[in-house]
């Protein structure tokens, strides 16, 4: 082999993608968060240049087709003109987002992206300097709901020194993903590839099975609180064996917090320990803005102040404004309010008080809390409709109406 | 704590009215109607509720002696307190004035703690209007006796309230045909939303319809590009060959014109040229123009040959004047000077002669000088002979040497004894002067130096001088003494002035026996040089005699006839020289002469015998004949260089010509015209193709701007930022609602609980409250319904007879309905010990629709509970005063009089 492959795998960029779950009441969150996907689409071509990659794969779902959206297009179409410029190559496989059937109709790429036939597996071989570098092989989807199996008709062609393969697929068939294009790692390890750059699941994860590495880079901006973490791309240097080295790209962070407030006595105790929180997910964000969602839980003190209409809702927003005043800023999107009231739940259960009751009561109906929460929300989901996207934990649902009844029955006076 | 008295400041048509003391049981006031029994259980609810503001649906009691006042006055075992209440905003301000003891602060509080104002109403301060609005407000907001049943069991706000508030909060968050609910608002803000995104997708729509439409441009716009750059490229070629024609057929036009007047010009020139043509064959032009310019060297030659004629004019002066200045035949003397070896001979002889003559002379003075020795020395022999006592002679030699033998001999042994004694005093005279000549040369004292000499010498002086005396007399010889004339021995100084003389006169003797043989030697030189000088002059004589020179010439006469022979030698060679060049230059000078004539003969007018006069005549005829030559050939020239340039350039424009013909032909054939083609055709031809371009030119325009619209409508999609924010803002209502939806379930849920758990409890735990009374109802009707059920869920309250027969309340007559409705606040009542501690109970003239059976029974009723807690019965009926006052004895009785209520 003349020398080593580098370049940029880079998945699910899903420019113009809409956001869930967040509800973003400012202004400056909002406009980082509707122009994340585009400025992590800048940072994954900044990575490309400052690195000197041979080339970047793009594993599917590079913006939503079914959105439609024109600026995603020319975002993207601007984006492969500016890696045109510095001489680098873009070999694209569409996926269940980005079908050829939708693919920048209308609008002409430059030279430099190849989009893979959606066919048939298509056979690339990168060149450097006239000779033969490596070879690229990659399927497009030609429809969203595509699940035929793609991966089985990758095939390593034998004078291929290094060869790679690019292709959207469920691998394994994760069940919390949509089954499109299912393939399983065996398949994969059969078709001899040295670098598999894989699309469709958002969260960055290497798959390896004797010798084959396969990997998913993740979505290059996490779409909502569910995608917390890192997301990038990943730097792949194949020859002599494959080294990878982790690309952060997101303009955005999305990080999950829970707080124990078993230990915190009052609403300021609260205050002090959701700031703590915020410092921690600024710190990790690595010094990018980041969006947090967060959990009070416990039996607490505090739980009295906090039920209080409007105590937690005027934290959060002291809280806010207070983070968003910091470089990078901290979104607090949302703080749950999951604690308790400090009572004696097992010496309620044998009490033949009316509270006691209440327990036992609420225990009983435990077991049908999935059909006691849909027939409540029934109503709720007729009115809204598909709008209304609920996965609730019953169980917590009727636990935590336990606790908002005890928290009126056996509420002190004057509260 | 009890209700001591009842203050009426202004109340109604009460004016500082008061009631009391009222006792701590039962207190029953009686007073005829308008006594104002209502009036003061109403301020008692506004004193310790507030005043109702005049919206209110209650009895205002205004007052028209001013603002509404009252104050109740409470005590109990630590002291006493009075509540005062006026007229003002919020039920009016309360003040709590401490009559006796500790401050109570917030007795108003603890005495209506768990007792809202309505229950309070209806349960603690009620009259016949009031009986049945204990069950009329059951299952609504205010359940009465719910409320007090749950403070009866320990809670602090009723399960009802709590199920109540619960639903209340999931009513806000949402019911189905709310408008401002939380997740009305939401869902309506969400289909807002999706309405604006689906505008945002029809407009996307369009983008596509544009994309698509682009997309169908492209092509077209290339081949519109194509046709309108052919059709631009075919009017431009058209109107260039057009142009091109019509200058080219300018420029024919034109060449031809200049063609004719440059071939009239070169006709004219090549006549002039025959007129200045030059025959110049008998005198070539090159040859005269040669002798012209030789004609200074001639001149110059003239000169010279007069210069070399004077020369050899005095050469031969010269030559004669040498020759003269030496006898004898010019021959021989021309011979002498040419022979270069007589100078030397002469030089030689001369040289000789002169240094053998000084020779004989040095060797003459050298004898003379021996001779004056030899005598000097003579003299001094004789003396020192004569000094030694030696009589001169020939044998004088040996007579000293035989004196000093013996002397010799005498002072050797003389001397020998003295030689053994040496003297002290000289010895000390010597080592002083040493020493000082030592310390003076250290000391650098030059004084001492001199000394130390001094003393030195003397000393050593001292030392080596002989002995005074003579010699030892026994130690001498008396042959010796003989020989020296002697009779005795000498003394020291005596042999040696003695040796002295000896010595002196043997050195004399040897002096002069040398100047003797130097004498000769000298005398002998002398004779040797003068005959080779003899020799020498012989020599000399006789190689004049051969050169022919006068006899006893010197060397230096004959070296002076040398000089004057060779200076004719000299002026003999420089006049022949001088001759010879006269010669050669004469012979030039003829030639050129020679050479002029024959060239110039034919050209211009020549004596038929020039001289060297007539030379520079007949070069200035050459030269002008040379001067017309060179102009006419000038003007020649010129004339030639003109036809050539008139050659060329007809050549030129010849080619040019046909070169513009070939080129309009050219145009022509280009555009099929080659036949019959002209100017107008092709111009006709470019204004077809310029319509053309001008269409193709429009139909690209068409398609381009098009294609720009397109392009800013799409580049405005790829602008517009609201598809995203409306999502977002789509996500931030889901997620609210979302939100919403789950606390709307978790309230539901707890609802739910809470009323489930009610629904146990009543099931499963009969309240005492409902028990008491069914107990004083059925006391009361005599047991005539034993039975009493009050859902706490709502629903009607039910009465059961003997026969568990059931009734509800709304089929009761209004007597027993009364009664029904004062049993269960009785009950109620009873259960509330913990409740409104302090609080009375007011009741007035509730008992009017009671038979007197069931008055009885109630009174019964009314006196076990004013037991345990304090109640006053307002009547305006003697007979239920009296009543009450039998079954309860300890009671209180307090009279009215007739007032203004």
């Amino acid at each position: 082999m003349a020398r080593a492959v580098r370049f940029i795998h880079a998945a699910d960029l899903h420019l113009d993608a809409p956001f869930k779950g967040v509800n973003a009441t400012d202004e400056r969150v909002r406009q980082a968060l509707v122009a994340s996907t585009y400025d992590a689409l800048s940072a994954l071509v900044d990575a490309c240049i400052e690195r000197s990659v041979d080339f970047l794969v793009v594993a599917g779902d590079a913006y939503n087709s079914r959105d439609r959206s024109v600026r995603a297009q020319f975002a993207f179409k601007a984006a492969m003109e500016r890696l045109a410029d510095a001489g680098i190559r873009v070999y694209a496989a569409a996926g269940n987002h980005d079908p050829t059937s939708g693919w920048t109709a209308g609008l002409a790429l430059p030279d430099n992206v190849r989009v893979f036939s959606d066919t048939a597996v298509e056979r690339i071989v990168v060149e450097d300097g006239g000779e033969p570098l490596c070879a690229v092989y990659g399927r497009s989807y030609r429809r969203s709901a595509e699940t035929a199996d793609l991966a089985r008709d990758f095939s390593r062609v034998a004078e291929d020194d290094v060869a790679i393969a690019v292709l959207h697929t469920n691998v394994g068939g994760r069940t919390e993903h949509e089954p499109y294009a299912p393939s399983t790692l065996a398949e994969l390890q059969s078709a001899r590839m040295d670098y598999w750059a894989l699309g469709h699941i958002h969260k960055p994860e290497v798959l390896t099975e004797q010798g084959t590495v396969a990997v998913y880079a993740g979505c290059t901006q996490g779409l909502n609180p569910n995608e917390a973490g890192p997301r990038g791309c990943y730097l792949v240097t194949v020859g002599g064996g494959v080294s990878l080295e982790f690309v952060p790209t997101a303009a955005v962070v999305w990080d999950r917090r829970t707080v124990d407030a078993t230990e915190l006595p009052g609403v300021g105790d609260v205050r002090a320990a959701l700031a703590e929180v915020c410092a921690d997910v600024r710190r990790d964000a690595g010094g990018r803005p980041a969006i947090v969602r967060i959990a009070l839980e416990g039996r607490s003190d505090a739980h009295a102040d906090l039920a209080r209409p409007g105590v937690l809702a005027d934290l959060v927003d002291d809280l806010r404004a207070e983070q968003l005043d910091i470089e990078p800023w901290v979104w607090v999107d949302r703080v749950r309010d999951l604690t308790r009231q400090p009572v004696d739940l097992a010496a309620l259960r044998e009490s033949e008080e009316f509270a006691g009751d209440l327990v036992r009561l609420s225990d009983e109906r435990l077991a049908d809390a999935a059909t006691i929460v849909h027939e409540l929300l029934a109503p709720v989901s007729e009115y809204a409709g598909r709008d209304l996207e609920t996965s609730f934990d019953a169980t917590s649902i009727v636990e935590r109406a336990r606790d908002a009844a005890l928290d009126r029955l056996l509420a002190e006076e004057g509260s | 704590m009890r209700l001591r008295r009842i203050e009426a400041v202004r109340f109604g048509g009460l004016v500082d009215r008061s009631l009391g003391d009222l006792g701590e049981g039962l207190t029953i006031v009686h007073g005829p109607n308008e006594a104002g029994k209502s009036t003061f259980t109403a301020l008692v609810r506004y004193i310790l509720y507030g005043f109702p503001s005049g919206r209110e649906k209650e009895p205002q009691y205004y007052s028209a002696a001013g603002k509404r006042q009252g104050r109740l006055v409470f005590a109990d075992d630590t002291g006493s307190w009075a509540v005062d209440r006026t007229e003002g905003p919020h039920g009016g301000p309360v003040e709590v004035r401490t009559l006796e003891g500790a401050a109570r602060p917030g007795l108003v509080e603890a005495v209506t703690a768990g007792v809202s104002q309505l229950a309070y109403k209806v349960v603690f301060g009620f009259g016949l209007d009031e009986m049945a609005r204990i069950e009329a407000l059951r299952g609504q907001d205010d359940d009465i006796i719910a409320r007090l049943y749950a403070a009866s069991v320990g809670l602090r706000v009723s399960p009802h309230d709590v199920r109540a508030a619960l639903d209340d909060e999931a009513d806000r968050l949402f019911t189905p045909r709310g408008r401002n609910r939380e997740i009305n608002k939401t869902v309506a803000e969400i289909r807002e939303i999706r309405d604006r995104l689906r505008a945002l997708e029809r407009e996307a729509d369009t983008y596509q319809e544009a994309r698509d439409r682009l997309a169908e441009i492209g092509p077209a716009l290339a081949r519109a590009r194509e046709d309108r750059d052919e059709r631009r490229r075919r009017f431009t070629e058209a109107s260039r060959a057009a142009e091109r024609l019509a200058e080219r057929l300018q420029r024919i036009e034109t060449l031809e014109g200049e063609l004719v007047e440059l071939r009239r010009a070169l006709l004219d020139a090549e006549q002039q040229r025959a007129a200045v043509a030059i025959v110049e064959d008998d005198a070539p032009t090159a040859l005269l123009a040669a002798l012209a310019e030789e004609s200074a060297a001639f001149t110059e030659g003239r000169q010279t040959l007069r210069d070399a004629e004077v020369q050899v004019e005095h050469a031969a002066r010269r030559m004669r004047d040498a020759l003269a200045r030496v006898a004898g035949d010019d021959d021989a003397v021309l011979a002498l000077g040419a022979d270069a070896t007589v100078a030397e001979s002469i030089e030689g002889a001369r040289d000789d002669i002169q240094r053998l003559a000084l020779e004989v002379e040095a060797r003459e003075r050298d004898a003379q000088r021996a001779r004056e020795a030899a005598q000097r020395a003579e003299k001094g022999a004789t003396a020192a002979l004569r000094s030694a006592g030696v009589e001169p002679g020939p044998n004088a030699d040996s007579i000293v040497e035989d004196r000093l033998a013996a002397l010799d001999s005498v002072t050797a042994a003389g001397l020998h004894e003295r030689a053994r004694r040496l003297e002290p005093a000289p010895l000390v005279l010597l080592i002083s002067g040493l020493v000082s000549l030592a310390a003076g040369l250290v000391l650098r004292e030059y004084v001492t130096v001199a000394i130390g000499v001094l003393l030195a010498i003397a000393g050593a002086v001292f030392l080596v001088r002989p002995a005074r005396g003579s010699l030892a007399p026994e130690a001498v010889s008396g042959d010796d003494l003989r020989a020296l004339g002697l009779k005795s021995p000498p003394t020291a100084v005596e042999a040696s002035r003695m040796r002295r003389a000896f010595e002196a006169a043997r050195s004399a003797l040897r002096e002069r026996a040398e100047a003797l043989r130097s004498l000769e030697a000298a005398e002998t030189d002398v004779r040797l040089a003068t005959d080779t000088l003899a020799a020498r002059r012989t020599a000399w004589a006789a190689w004049v005699a051969e050169r022919g020179l006068p006899e006893g010439s010197t060397p230096a006469s004959a070296a002076e006839a040398l000089a004057a022979a060779r200076d004719a030698v000299q002026a003999r060679a420089m006049l022949q020289e001088r001759e010879a060049a006269a010669t050669r230059v004469r012979a030039r000078l003829d030639d050129y002469v020679e050479r002029l004539v024959s060239a110039a003969r034919d050209a211009v007018d020549v004596p038929d015998d020039p001289t060297d006069d007539d030379v520079p005549v007949i070069v200035g005829r050459v030269r002008s004949l040379l001067s017309e030559r060179t102009e006419r050939r000038e003007r020649g020239s010129r004339i030639a260089d003109e036809i050539a340039g008139l050659s060329s350039r007809i050549e030129v424009t010849e080619t040019k010509l046909a070169s513009a013909s070939a080129d309009a032909t050219a145009v022509l054939t280009r555009w099929d015209m080659a036949e019959g083609g002209s100017l107008e055709a092709l111009q006709a031809l470019a204004d077809r193709e310029r319509q053309a371009a001008e269409e193709a030119e429009r139909s690209y325009d068409e398609l381009a701007e098009e294609r720009a619209r397109l392009d800013e409508r799409l580049h405005e999609g790829a602008r517009e930022a609201r598809g995203g924010e409306l999502r977002l803002r789509l996500a931030g209502a889901q997620e609210l609602l979302a939100e919403q939806a789950e606390r709307y379930v978790v309230a539901r849920a707890a609802a739910m609980l809470v009323g489930a758990a009610q629904e146990r409890y009543e099931r499963e735990r009969q309240p005492d409250v409902v028990k008491r009374a069914r107990e004083v109802f059925s006391h009361m009707t005599g047991e005539r319904y034993p039975g009493l059920t009050v859902p706490l869920g709502g629903g009607p309250i039910e009465v059961h007879d003997a026969r568990a027969g059931s009734k509800g309340s709304d089929v009761l007559s209004r007597g027993t309905a009364d009664q029904l409705y004062l049993a269960l606040r009785l009950g109620l009542i009873e259960q509330l010990d913990g409740v409104g501690e302090g609080l009375p109970v007011l009741m007035d003239d509730v008992l009017v629709n009671f038979d007197p059976l069931r008055r009885r029974g109630a009174a019964d009723a009314i006196a076990g509970l004013a037991e345990h807690r304090q109640i006053v019965l307002f009547t305006c009926h003697p007979e239920t005063a009296e009543l009450m006052a039998e079954v309860a004895p300890t009671s209180t009785r307090i009279d009215l009089d007739a007032c203004e209520a």
